[in-house]
């Protein structure tokens, strides 16, 4: 197969990055440190004064405690609240200042997994917040919804299972189990993201750990979990973020691991003791032994056991002699029997405790590298695993037997669109999913089937009953060819087949106001037009369009449609004379475009030559360009207009932005959001705005009416 | 390990030489993972200050330590998605000013890379690294293999079918 066309991707790096890493690395230098010595370690002097002055930052770090905690009345927040969609208004230029994330439907991604203290539910924290299962999967989870968008979501069930904590950027957010109503919101420095959460097993403190600032800083709070009140705090700039904590069984003690290595704390975080000096290059997981004798650190490839008594190793694990094991988390069964890894080159691992032994070995991948966390069953019998996708999945701790898997996408979202009912969503990931959700409620109402490898777009028909999907086939043999399946349409809420547009090429389309389809049709090298009812038979619209088109769009009337292909001229055609007129790709290449509903007005997305990207529009009565917005970015993603062909939305990596469609100064700007999309569209009736991210969450903005009854 | 690396003194290796083989790689596999060339060259940098420490260990088996150093660079790449959560990248259009190409190939070139950048940000993050391992990192499949711990077979089927897509995406462009 030829593949030379991504061979010339490559590209030297500059003799002056080389050059200047290169003097870094020598100023690093040092002695060679060993990673492991047990069972007992020569210390580096330089190491020991990195940990001195390691100590003595996080010593200037901790400054007076002082309780920010924010308890709330325990009926406030319940599970999925957010303003109906009733109650949006349609966003105009006036109020589109005021728009706002209302809701975010889907799952996301899944980060922590806690597996409850009475064996029943199985929590696993996700871009949306925590998911609730019931223990064997079968259901659909309870969602306690989250505020800051972010992949990184620990969580932890107090140990009697009546609350359970999360990390919520700057904040911890705990629930009450039974009814998902919100215990407490504890807000820390708002620089602080929160990635590791832990009560304590004796159910008096709890901890959060994470990053300040920058990757560069280290956050650790400490509360007494029974009245909510900070009792440690620990912040400190220019040392390492916290990877992972974990409270011994008496609740005396508090691990912290970085990537400096691993120290102990008192619960009030006021006497740090470093206990393990190894800088971690990868990995991360910190366990106690239940019976508090033994503290377990992973690092990359292996991981140690410390006797935390003499703080002295008592043994070195290698997963791999070949160092390819990474392991991402660590967890003791209950019973002290079993200690579960989970590595992102072989999956989920166990390892007896007391034979020395590995149970379930490092000998096969089992799922991809992005295992993220595990965590045990009560009865020490079940681990489940999350993954940076979004699968959950339970074990056999000792055969590794499959007992329950959930998996939504298996990455982000890759498109949208939504019904005419403006209710239902329909969105497909990466990995070929086609997922439908009501935006209403937020709940996954079906999995529509597809066959094939990946979808390449998605339309709803204008009567709102019918989906039309394009994508490729799975290959028939291992190897074997992936072929364009053509235009595929279904009855979505049967999942009944209703047609079959068989076009040799992967095809763009669009569906008419009438119910037909248009799209290149190669065998005729024409833009053509089908009924439904006959899918067979093409009918010539436009001759004048020799290659398939990128992206093809037509305005609400019919009148106008334009296509492109990748870097050439903007083709705008009247449908009824087949009249064409062209926006030259002058400068940069064309990526994307948006029409207006109206056909007045276009949208381009360009790349630049200067590594910025632009959004251009146009008026195509009179052909002139209405305005240029540059932005320092190459990652602009789309752009769409709003019904009423007043507002033009765009969306990138961390950027949402609505402009009108004549002034460049945008009347909202989302770029300091904290999430990057990949698909924009207003909904039909101009009230909200859809928006499919990367971490595989759609996300609903709006303007309430609340909003607009401020002054 | 045990602890008579403590005592064995490291052999004689050019790490100077070894730095500049392999860190061209380890940029590329950036490259492509990410898209984005100040990216690729951040991480490379953090991929090599997180190997360099250790790199001794690795003086009798400079193969083992090219393994190991590709395991850092994919899990650099996992911790900076896992935080930043900003990868859509269309990509940056490469500084190709070569004045041994005429202004029309260089325009082409341009074309065709911002052309792929575009497709690269489409895959899916598990394919995007595969093509990284191959494209960026210039691996064999046996050694991918090694890395993601799955079958040398399995490596190339999804090799196939990933560049098949790309390639009748690809395609399309005239």
């Amino acid at each position: 197969m030829n593949d030379d066309f991504l061979r010339q991707y490559r590209q030297e790096p500059s003799e002056a990055f080389g050059n200047a890493l290169y003097q870094r690395l020598a100023d690093l230098d040092e002695p060679p440190a060993p990673i492991t010595l047990p069972p007992q370690r020569k210390r580096s002097p330089r190491l020991l004064a990195l940990v001195a002055a390691l100590l003595i930052v996080i010593a200037v770090g901790v400054v007076t405690l002082e309780s920010r905690n924010r308890p709330l009345t325990a009926n406030l927040a319940q599970i999925d609240t957010r303003p109906p969609l009733s109650d949006l208004v349609p966003i105009t230029a006036q109020n589109a200042a005021q728009i706002s994330q209302i809701a975010r439907v889907g799952r996301g991604r899944a980060d922590a997994v806690a597996w409850s203290p009475d064996g029943t539910l199985i929590a696993v924290g996700v871009s949306n917040g925590v998911a609730l299962y019931d223990a064997d999967l079968k259901n659909a989870p309870r969602l306690l919804r989250t505020t800051h968008d972010s992949y990184l979501r620990p969580v932890s069930f107090s140990p009697d299972g009546k609350l359970i904590a999360t990390g919520d950027g700057a904040a911890v957010r705990i629930w009450e189990v039974a009814t998902g109503a919100q215990h407490a919101l504890l807000d820390v420095n708002p620089e602080a993201y929160l990635d590791s959460i832990q009560f304590s097993p004796d159910g008096r403190w709890l901890a959060a750990g994470g990053a300040l600032g920058t990757e560069e800083g280290m956050a650790i709070y400490t509360w007494d979990a029974q009245a909510d009140k900070l009792v440690g705090k620990v912040e400190a700039q220019d040392t390492h973020s916290v990877q992972a904590i974990a409270f011994s069984p008496d609740g005396q003690m508090l691990a912290v691991q970085t990537d400096a290595g691993t120290s102990a704390y008192d619960p009030t975080l006021t006497k740090p003791k470093y206990i393990d000096y190894t800088p971690l290059d990868s990995g991360r997981g910190l366990a106690f032994s239940p019976d508090s004798k033994t503290l377990a650190i992973a690092h990359s490839n292996e991981f140690v056991l410390i006797d935390t008594t003499t703080l002295k190793y008592k043994q070195t694990v290698t997963i791999r002699e070949d160092k390819t094991a990474n392991l991402a988390g660590l967890v003791y069964s209950p019973d002290g029997s079993l200690i579960a890894l989970a590595d992102r080159s072989y999956g989920t691992l166990t390892w007896d405790t007391k034979k020395s032994i590995f149970v379930i070995p490092p000998t096969k991948v089992i799922y991809w590298r992005d295992l993220s966390n595990v965590a045990f069953s009560p009865d020490s019998q079940q681990i489940v695993t999350s993954s940076d996708g979004s699968n959950v999945v339970v074990t056999d701790a000792h055969t590794a037997a499959v007992i329950a898997s959930r998996v939504d996408y298996d990455d982000s979202v890759a498109g949208l669109t939504i019904n005419p009912d403006n209710v239902t969503v329909a969105s497909y990931g990466y990995d070929g999913k086609l997922l439908l959700h009501n935006l209403q409620t937020g709940a996954l109402m079906k999995e529509v089937p597809f066959s094939g490898t990946y979808i390449t777009q998605i339309a709803f028909s204008p009567d709102g009953n019918l989906l039309a999907y394009s994508g490729f086939s799975s290959p028939a043999h291992p190897g074997g060819a992936i072929q364009p399946l053509g235009i595929q349409v279904v009855n979505w809420q049967t999942n009944a087949p209703s047609s079959t547009i068989d076009i040799t090429d992967n095809p763009y389309f669009v569906f008419t106001s009438d119910g037909r389809i248009i799209a290149y049709d190669k065998n005729s090298e024409y833009l053509a037009w089908w009924d439904l009812s006959q899918p067979t038979m093409p009918h010539t619209l436009i001759s004048d369009v020799i290659e398939e088109p990128q992206e093809l769009r037509l305005s609400s009337n019919g009148n106008t449609l334009v296509e492109f292909k990748f870097g050439d001229d903007i083709n705008i055609y009247n449908t009824a004379t087949g009249k064409k007129t062209a926006i030259p790709a002058s400068s940069g290449y064309n990526t994307s475009i948006a029409l207006s509903p109206d056909g007045n007005l276009l949208a381009a997305i360009r790349l630049s030559s200067t590594n910025t990207s632009l959004l251009t529009t146009f008026d195509l009565r009179t052909g002139k360009q209405l305005m240029t917005v540059q932005f320092p970015t190459l990652s602009l993603g789309r752009a769409t207009f709003s019904p009423d062909s007043k507002l033009l939305a765009v969306i990138g990596a961390g950027l949402f932005d609505i402009f009108t469609p004549d002034n460049p100064t945008p009347i909202y700007s989302g770029a300091d959001r904290d999430s990057s999309g990949t698909n924009v569209t207003f909904s039909n009736n101009g009230h909200f705005i859809v928006t499919g991210d990367l971490d595989g969450v759609i996300r609903v903005w709006g303007v309430s009416s609340d909003a607009t009854a401020q002054p | 390990m045990d602890a008579q690396n403590i005592s064995t003194p490291p052999k004689t290796v050019d790490w100077e030489v070894f730095y500049w083989q392999w860190m061209p790689r380890v940029y590329n596999f950036f490259r492509y993972r990410t898209g984005d060339d100040a990216l690729a060259e951040d991480l490379t940098a953090t991929t090599f200050t997180k190997a360099w420490r250790s790199r001794a260990q690795y003086s009798d088996d400079l193969s083992a330590f090219s393994t190991w150093l590709f395991s850092i660079a994919q899990n650099v790449a996992v911790d900076h998605f896992r935080r930043q959560r900003f990868h859509l990248p269309l990509d940056a259009v490469p500084h190709l000013i070569d004045p041994s190409h005429s202004l029309d190939e260089i325009v082409q070139k341009r074309r065709d890379s911002a052309h792929l950048a575009a497709l690269l940000a489409r895959l899916s993050a598990r394919d995007r690294e595969l093509i990284a391992l191959k494209y960026g990192a210039e691996l064999t499949n046996r050694a991918i293999a090694k890395l993601l711990g799955m079958s040398e077979s399995n490596v190339g089927t999804s090799l196939h079918r990933i560049i098949q897509k790309l390639r009748s995406q690809w395609d399309q462009e005239p």
